[in-house]
């Protein structure tokens, strides 16, 4: 049996951990082991919480489920120091060390609130670096956002996937395993980064399928309706299980974490995503939207109070980029332009900055790293900035890869080679943002090409929050290019 | 290098100049200014004094910062200085900054991040320094006082060498070395009034992030952003200041006759 736990953000005051347990014996009930939990050496109980079986179809020789997850939400003891979570099931145990979670950003010469963005991981060309770099890392995060493509279900390219429900969950839920539990299967994985601090998950594409819900030549698994089904629902079960965690049925659709003066908001624009663009739902759930607004509230009613604020927005895909076309919004990949539902998100930020409201944008998708800031044009300030770090580990294209690799040994011959032959050149933001080109994207700093992490860091002088960001490559160079600071104010 | 503009419309009244008489020195004259400034409950308010000089290095100084003015001549500003008072009276005073050039005899700059004090009278000489202005900002000296101490031990958070090392190499003309301020690097004693200031809660130079500061920026906020404070529910800063020596630039008189 194996036994994992990972520290997710919760609610402001508790602990919550995502609990997983993994090839139980023949004997075990049905409802999976007694999970004991001890905080700082004294047997605690869970506000709340309880074993699920996890929806990959595997079962023990008795049909009982081979898998299980929970969530369990403890009071935040009244101490500054870390404590120690314990948990045992059966004969195993595993402890967890857990900081508390910062509620306010601390102020200039106090330290730094370290959020660490990371995006796009596959798990088959890691050679086992990203967890060891990320644990290494010389600034230790409070709070990890993976944000999109912490599974490719539909990689590598032609893989023979079953075609039945049960088939399909089991294949995938072999997938997540090497990610989940990477560490306790001796193999490359996401392991070390769920445990480095607690963390947001939101999906992108690749936790369903590439441009999901939009069916795909190459995946003949999402050529027709029912197929397609059958297939998101047992990905959407998997992506429930694991990266949300808790009772089927239960993950939100996004996520809300205020540390003063930091309003963020992580949205999930797939899960409940339409292959109809036009629909006035193609893009958010009904509660995904209203998570918005409340959001945009929050920042307004601060800002009317003449308290600071800023607003930290996160999705599965960039803003500053250029629309597909028609071809390519099907074949290719469809982007948030493409969305009629995405002009309520414009006109969410269009409003923000109208009030003078600073607002970052945390996403992955693009296999590129870049940071762009766009000139509110009515107010002529910096006041969107987008944040782009992905990939943590570049998915593999079959021939197309190879011969890069080729081209780039020849040239290793003749000179100075490419460190990411495989990866593509960063794309520069430019043009309009807006649904009336509300935003003018200008020229950033330098941009990343490669396998990249990013610490952004936040503190407080004043009024104004401060942000730098470093990015981590993921090589043996473990090169560091920090950006900003920024000075984020609302004014 | 981003600046936010004010969206005051007109300067802050409360800065304004006060004239000073022949053979009048630094600390009579910002004593006086003390004095004329009125504080309503002094240990609310922290002091400190820009001041411009006329050597070559504040003359590198003052033209460096010439970029954040609109009108692109040189900066009156060479340095910036916090004023440890204790509430008493000016003269006997200390002043705390990073100053460009480090004292031969003092403690090795690594051990304090460059942060040095000595007494305000150091720079009582109007011929060295015509240029003055004191600032009373709304939050107490102690608070802030705590902060530069915190800076002095913590190169992490803001390494004010790398910013002496650059704007030595700017002003001495080494290797080409550009202008820090294109580079975000302010001048080294703004930097730590900006952490000092910006730690204890107060906006020295509102939308403009901490290593970029400069003594131009900080007399632009003074001047310029008294309805920021007000807004956020401070007071608004007060100030006197005088201006003995600007440099002989003048286009209408160089530009020829049609």
């Amino acid at each position: 049996m194996i036994l994992n736990a990972r520290p997710q953000v919760g609610k402001k005051g508790f602990i919550q951990i995502w609990v997983g347990i993994f090839y139980v014996d023949n004997s075990e009930r049905a409802e999976g082991p007694t999970l004991a939990f001890k905080l700082n050496e004294q047997p605690t109980v869970p506000e709340n919480g309880e074993l699920h079986p996890i929806r990959d179809s595997k079962t023990r020789g008795d049909h009982q489920p081979l898998n299980y997850q929970g969530v369990f939400q403890f009071k935040q003891l009244a101490t500054p120091d870390p404590v120690r979570l314990h948990i045992t099931a059966n004969n195993k145990d595993i402890e967890l060390i857990v900081p508390p979670f910062p509620t306010k950003v601390p102020a200039k010469l106090e330290g730094t609130f370290n959020l660490l963005l990371s995006s796009c991981y596959f798990q088959p060309e890691d050679k086992g670096l990203l967890g060891y770099i990320v644990k290494d890392l010389r600034i230790k995060p409070d709070m990890t956002v993976l944000a999109g493509d912490q599974v490719y279900l539909d990689l590598p390219l032609f893989e023979d996937l079953p075609e039945d429900a049960e088939g399909l969950a089991q294949a995938f839920g072999t997938k997540y395993e090497r990610n989940w539990i990477s560490d306790e299967l001796n193999i490359p994985g996401l392991q070390k980064v769920l445990k480095m601090a607690p963390t947001v998950c939101i999906p992108d594409d690749h936790e369903l399928f590439n441009n999901a819900p939009v069916g795909q030549a190459q995946l003949p698994g999402t050529h027709l309706p029912a197929a397609r089904a059958r297939w998101i629902k047992a990905a959407t079960g998997l992506y429930e299980d694991y990266q949300q965690g808790g009772p089927p049925g239960s993950a939100g659709t996004s996520y809300r974490v205020d540390i003063e003066p930091m309003y963020m908001l992580f949205l999930d624009t797939r899960m409940a995503r339409s292959s109809d663009f036009d629909s006035p739902t193609g893009l958010m759930s009904a509660s995904t939207v209203k998570q918005l607004e409340e959001w945009e509230q929050a920042l307004t009613s601060a800002k009317a109070n003449h308290q600071p604020c800023v607003g930290v927005l996160s999705g599965g895909q960039a803003l500053f980029v250029d629309t597909p076309n028609a071809l390519d919004e099907r074949v290719a990949d469809a982007e948030y332009s493409n969305f009629k539902q995405f002009r309520i998100i414009q006109d969410t930020l269009n409003r923000l900055a109208t009030l003078r409201i600073p607002v970052v944008y945390l996403t992955g998708d693009v296999h590129w790293s870049r940071v762009a800031q766009a000139t509110h044009r009515a107010s002529g300030l910096k006041l969107l900035t987008e944040v782009i770090c992905s990939p943590s580990c570049l998915m593999r294209t079959p021939w197309v890869d190879r011969s890069k690799e080729l081209i780039n040994s020849v040239k290793n011959w003749l000179g100075p080679d490419d460190a990411w032959p495989r990866h593509s050149p960063p794309e520069r933001a430019h043009g309009w943002f807006g649904a009336n080109s509300e935003f003018s994207p200008v020229p950033g700093p330098p941009l990343n090409k490669g396998d990249y992490v990013a610490m952004l860091q936040f503190c407080t002088t004043g009024q104004v929050v401060e942000m730098t960001i470093t990015f981590f490559s993921i090589n043996a160079q473990r090169r560091a290019t920090q950006v900003g600071p920024f000075a984020l104010l609302s004014y | 290098m981003q600046q936010i503009r004010s969206k005051s419309t007109e300067a802050n009244a409360y800065l304004s100049e006060l004239k000073r008489p022949e053979e009048e020195d630094n600390v009579k004259w910002a004593s006086r200014a003390l004095k004329d400034m009125k504080l309503h409950k002094r240990n609310d308010w922290s002091l400190i004094a820009l001041i411009g000089g006329i050597d070559v290095l504040s003359f590198r100084s003052r033209v460096a910062q010439s970029h954040l003015r609109n009108d692109m001549l040189p900066s009156y500003w060479s340095d910036a200085l916090f004023l440890r008072t204790g509430a008493n009276a000016l003269s006997a005073a200390t002043a705390i900054n990073v100053p460009l050039l480090q004292p031969a005899n003092g403690v090795f700059a690594s051990e304090t991040n460059g942060v040095v004090e000595q007494p305000f009278a150091r720079f009582a000489d109007a011929t060295n320094w015509p240029n003055i202005a004191l600032i009373a900002l709304p939050i107490s000296e102690e608070k802030v006082d705590k902060k530069i101490t915190d800076f002095s031990q913590n190169r992490g958070a803001l390494d004010a060498l790398e910013h002496i090392v650059r704007w030595l190499a700017f002003a001495w003309g080494v290797n080409a070395a550009p202008n820090p301020i294109h580079e975000r690097a302010g001048l080294p004693s703004a930097c730590m009034l900006e952490a000092a200031f910006g730690g204890a809660g107060l906006d020295l130079t509102p939308g403009l992030e901490t290593r970029a500061s400069c003594p131009e920026a900080i007399w632009t906020a003074a001047r310029h952003w008294h309805d920021y404070y007000v807004t956020m529910g401070k007071k608004s800063p007060i100030g006197r200041f005088v201006v003995g020596n600007t440099y002989e630039i003048d286009d209408r008189k160089a530009l020829p006759r049609p």
